[in-house]
């Protein structure tokens, strides 16, 4: 009911934004110059959205897609099927505002997973449970995202934005979990003119984030399956049937302040930023029990810039991000209340000990991206080249006790783009990576245990491997004609191809079919 | 404007914080000191006693100075279960107690189970003493597993019992007593302790081995008692037959299919007159005691559940009559095993055993492990900790165990 419903909307969107058309037609190098051009709405703050070269314009996409990963830590799938309609918009709201929109469904069918029931990302929370049978999944989500900013002829402007994501993670196996997410930040946010050239920017945030397994249910009556509640690294309980009356919930509160700092002149356009949150995620199980909770910072530090020539736009991006993350490990005690006057019993947990900080995740992750575009008369990119370097490095600790597991690398890549034949309806897009590790360590208590071996050390052996990736893509722009006019349709086929020198290898092919209006 | 910058500075500087991990939790010192068997008056030889914590499957074990104590340096606070055990000869039991009826020595053993060890202080292990037996549960089977049709057997349950000793035992006349099953123990260990000072164990049934059956168990010999003498390796391909059983616990109902050339196990006292089988709770808990006495059994006290004036009946049997006991308790989804659910004094089984799964239906049956081999005779561990004495499987078969 709820997809039909957002579906619906979609299409409404996809109707309206077609009959708007005559007044916002614009084209795919005309979309690209635009995004290009762009540095504000890299950031989080929404009151900057008139700052960039705002255009009336917006892109609806349906896209399939087909992966295929050899080379993947043991909790990722082997096989994907993937459904994503994505649609976006900068609009003018009358004399004083201006938004921008996007929503994002997408259907995805995973195979062969195991070990992880949740979507809570990587290297964060400890505490998340999974069937060592494997199985396939239903992923389903819808992602919204609403800014609004005004255009106010003042030296303050103000804006907001509002995220909502929900998620639904089923596994069609016995046990059988079925996970959902609610995730909504609202941002509020402002950007002051020191004067004609330069802004400053604040914007603060408040993120939810909740994960609930409500059950985990079985069709066949009659199993010996083992289910693993994780506290860290390979150190956790393995239960046969231990799924049985399980419920668990994640509840992350983040909170979080971002400053910007822009600069402008004729012919550059920067944007430095620096922003910190802090989040705290309760973990919750059934009569309230709380195996533990995790709390996380984050530190990021951002530079956009971007130098405007009669021909070229050159991008220069740098990015830098720290997180540190820490769980405290509770023991708790079951304790029964017997009421002799109304014989209910009632039930509840008590904290017998608290294990401050045993878990521990650093991660940290820089980034560079050089782009050279290559523009016409029309303003519209037609051809790009560029590279980028990547480095990171992340390390998970358990004390008491230790277990240790570290990896950094290197990578880098290099792109590059061009649009052929008449009105540069066709364009040919590649690029080639390579990811290069520098650092590896795994030291663990005890590498005897089932997970152990079956996620942790498997997991070593992927992170510890060298890769490199190609992919291509060739995009046709063409129009259609509806209601008398020429509506800008896209087709895109791509193709990406990863090998690892341990002789694994990862496919992806997807086709797309999109509309700028 | 300037206290607005100044409100931006205070939120940013709060949301700052590098992780301090001063006071992350560290490893603890922890003493276990023994505290012998209170019915042991002259000063015991506490020292060179091995002392085991043990959690999740791992052990930590240290000998005691001469003091009694073991000390554990540098462990990761959490609920441990410490327990000791050492065998006393014949000689040294007579004296420490002046009790002259022992042939085959004693042992002693301490159990404190779920203990929290969060900090560094000294733990007190208090002991107890009990005599090395001749006769001894070596199995319970109170389990369920499929059959060919995909159906829940319900009826392949048995106890086995081991003769360990030396020479033959005549079982005619022993009882098989089967402890109370409620979720909530009719009498918790600090009932019985108020009510009975820690003298009687709570019965739902009891059953007994004729008088007249002059059955000699050789040694190493077994006795298979069971609630349904066939074959059920017919009807479930991992089943047992137990067309052989030694005795058989008739259904007078007549669900059950019975072995007419089995012979019948006498029902004494059942709380459930339509139960006159050996209602074995699959998954637990299923506690089971044998017993010897010249009294009549239906005699003894049979209260109602601790603080009700009504409803089921229990045998308070006197523990002073029981040979060995099993405590076998639920596993429980949420939290394991509940160790207030322990309704067995620790006099007759210090801690408990358990099957891993929750709801008893994978045919996991429990028995005791083998302590050693003399003369080609296996002998069964038997530490008076069921804890440590038993161990899990779905492929042991009846009246054999590990070599």
């Amino acid at each position: 009911m709820t997809t039909k419903y957002f579906l619906s909307i979609i299409s409404l969107c996809f109707v309206a934004s077609v009959a708007r058309a005559q007044q916002t037609t614009n084209k795919d190098g005309a979309y690209r110059y635009n995004d290009a051009q762009q540095v504000w709405q890299n950031s989080n703050n929404a009151a900057a959205l008139t700052l960039d070269s705002i255009t009336n314009r917006g892109v609806a996409v349906v896209s399939g897609s087909y992966n295929r990963n050899e080379f993947k830590r043991t909790q990722e799938p082997a096989r994907t099927n993937n459904l994503e309609i994505f649609t976006e918009k900068y609009q003018t709201i009358g004399k004083y505002l201006v938004g921008y929109g996007s929503f994002t469904f997408g259907m995805q069918h995973h195979r062969d997973r195991t070990f992880k029931d949740v979507i809570l990302p990587y290297n964060a929370n400890p505490f998340i449970v999974g069937s060592d049978a494997i199985g396939k999944y239903d992923l389903q989500t819808i992602d919204l995202k609403a800014k609004l900013a005004t255009k106010l002829n003042a030296k303050v402007n103000y804006g907001l934005t509002i995220d909502y994501n929900i998620a639904d993670f089923s596994r069609l196996k016995d046990p059988r979990s079925r996970s959902s997410v609610l995730n909504y930040a609202i941002t509020p946010a402002l950007v002051f003119a020191i004067n004609k050239h330069s802004n400053i920017g604040l914007s603060g945030y408040y993120n939810r984030r909740k994960e609930k397994i409500a059950n985990v249910s079985t069709v066949n009556s009659n199993t010996s399956l083992m289910y693993y509640n994780l506290t860290g690294l390979e150190h956790g309980t393995a239960t046969i049937n231990g799924f049985n009356a399980f419920s668990r919930e994640w509840v992350m509160h983040r909170f979080g302040a971002n400053a910007q700092y822009n600069n402008n002149s004729q012919r550059t356009k920067s944007l430095n930023a620096i922003g910190i949150s802090r989040g705290n995620e309760a973990v919750l199980g059934i009569y309230k029990f709380e195996p533990g909770r995790y709390v996380e910072y984050n530190y990021n530090a951002m530079s956009q810039n971007r130098f405007i020539a009669q021909h070229f736009i050159h991008q220069l991006n740098a990015e830098v991000n720290y997180r540190e993350g820490y769980a405290d490990e509770y023991r708790q005690q079951l304790n029964q209340e017997n009421d002799a006057q109304t014989g209910t019993t009632s039930y509840f947990y008590t904290n017998s000990f608290t294990y401050k900080k045993r878990y521990r995740v650093k991660d940290f992750n820089a980034n560079i991206h050089y782009r050279l575009n290559g523009t016409n008369n029309n303003n519209e990119i037609i051809y790009y080249v560029g590279a980028k370097a990547n480095y990171n490095n992340w390390q998970t600790k358990y004390t008491l006790p230790s277990s240790l597991q570290q990896n950094a690398h290197i990578g880098a890549s290099v792109e590059g783009g061009a649009s052929f034949l008449k009105n540069n309806c066709l364009w040919i897009e590649a690029f080639v990576g390579a990811i290069y590790n520098v650092k590896k360590q795994l030291s663990l208590n005890d590498a005897t245990t089932t997970y152990a071996r079956e996620v942790i050390a498997k997991d070593q052996t992927f992170f510890a491997t060298n890769a490199f990736s190609l992919g291509a893509s060739a995009k046709y722009n063409f129009n259609i004609k509806i209601k008398k006019q020429q509506m800008p349709f896209f087709a895109k086929l791509a193709t990406q191809y990863t090998h690892a020198n341990s002789h694994l290898h990862n496919n992806n092919i997807s086709l797309t079919l999109g509309l700028y209006y | 404007m300037k206290n607005f910058y100044l409100y931006i500075c205070v939120i940013c500087t709060n949301l700052i914080s590098c992780v301090n991990y001063n006071d992350s939790t560290s490893a603890i010192n922890v003493s276990v000191r023994l505290v012998q068997p209170s019915n042991i008056t002259n000063q015991m030889d506490l020292s060179g006693k091995n002392v085991s914590l043990s959690v999740n499957g791992s052990t930590i074990t240290q000998l005691t100075d001469q003091n009694g104590v073991a000390t554990f340096n540098n462990i990761v606070p959490d609920v441990y279960n410490i327990a000791t055990t050492w065998k006393i000869t014949n000689d040294e039991y007579r004296n420490y107690t002046g009790d002259n009826v022992v042939i085959s020595g004693a042992q002693i053993t301490g159990t404190l189970s779920q203990q929290n060890v969060f900090n560094n202080n000294e733990i007190s292990l208090p002991t107890n003493i009990s005599i090395d037996r001749d006769l001894v549960i070596g199995k319970i089977n109170a389990s369920t597993l499929r059959d060919n049709n995909n159906r829940n057997l319900q009826t392949a349950k048995y106890i086995e019992l081991y003769n360990q000793s030396e020479k033959e035992v005549d079982v005619s006349g022993l009882y098989i007593g089967l402890v109370e099953s409620n979720n909530n123990p009719a009498y918790s260990l600090a009932n019985l302790n108020s009510q009975y000072a820690d003298s009687v164990v709570m019965l739902k049934q009891v059953f007994r081995i004729p008088t007249t059956a002059n059955f000699r168990v050789a040694p190493g010999a077994t006795v298979l008692i069971v609630n349904s003498a066939i074959n059920h390796n017919a009807n479930a391909s991992n089943a047992d037959d137990l067309s052989k059983a030694d005795f058989e616990a008739k259904d007078a109902s007549g669900r059950i299919s019975n072995n007419a050339d089995v012979p019948a196990l006498e029902l004494i006292y059942t709380t459930n007159a339509s139960l006159t089988n050996m209602n074995l709770v699959q998954g637990g808990p299923c506690g089971v005691v044998i017993f010897r006495t010249d009294a009549d059994v239906n005699s003894f006290g049979k209260p109602y559940a601790f603080g009700r004036t009504s409803g089921i009946q229990y045998l308070a049997l006197p523990i002073r009559y029981v040979i060995d006991g099993v405590e076998y308790l639920k596993n429980n989804s949420r939290n394991g095993v509940d160790i207030s659910s322990k309704r067995v004094l620790p006099a007759i089984d210090a801690s408990y055993t358990n099957v891993t799964t929750t709801n008893g239906n994978t045919g996991e049956i429990v028995y005791r492990k083998t302590a050693s081999t003399q003369n080609g005779r296996i002998i069964l561990q038997d530490t008076n900790n069921s804890s440590d004495d038993f161990k899990v499987s779905t492929t042991i078969k009846i009246r054999n165990y590990d070599n």
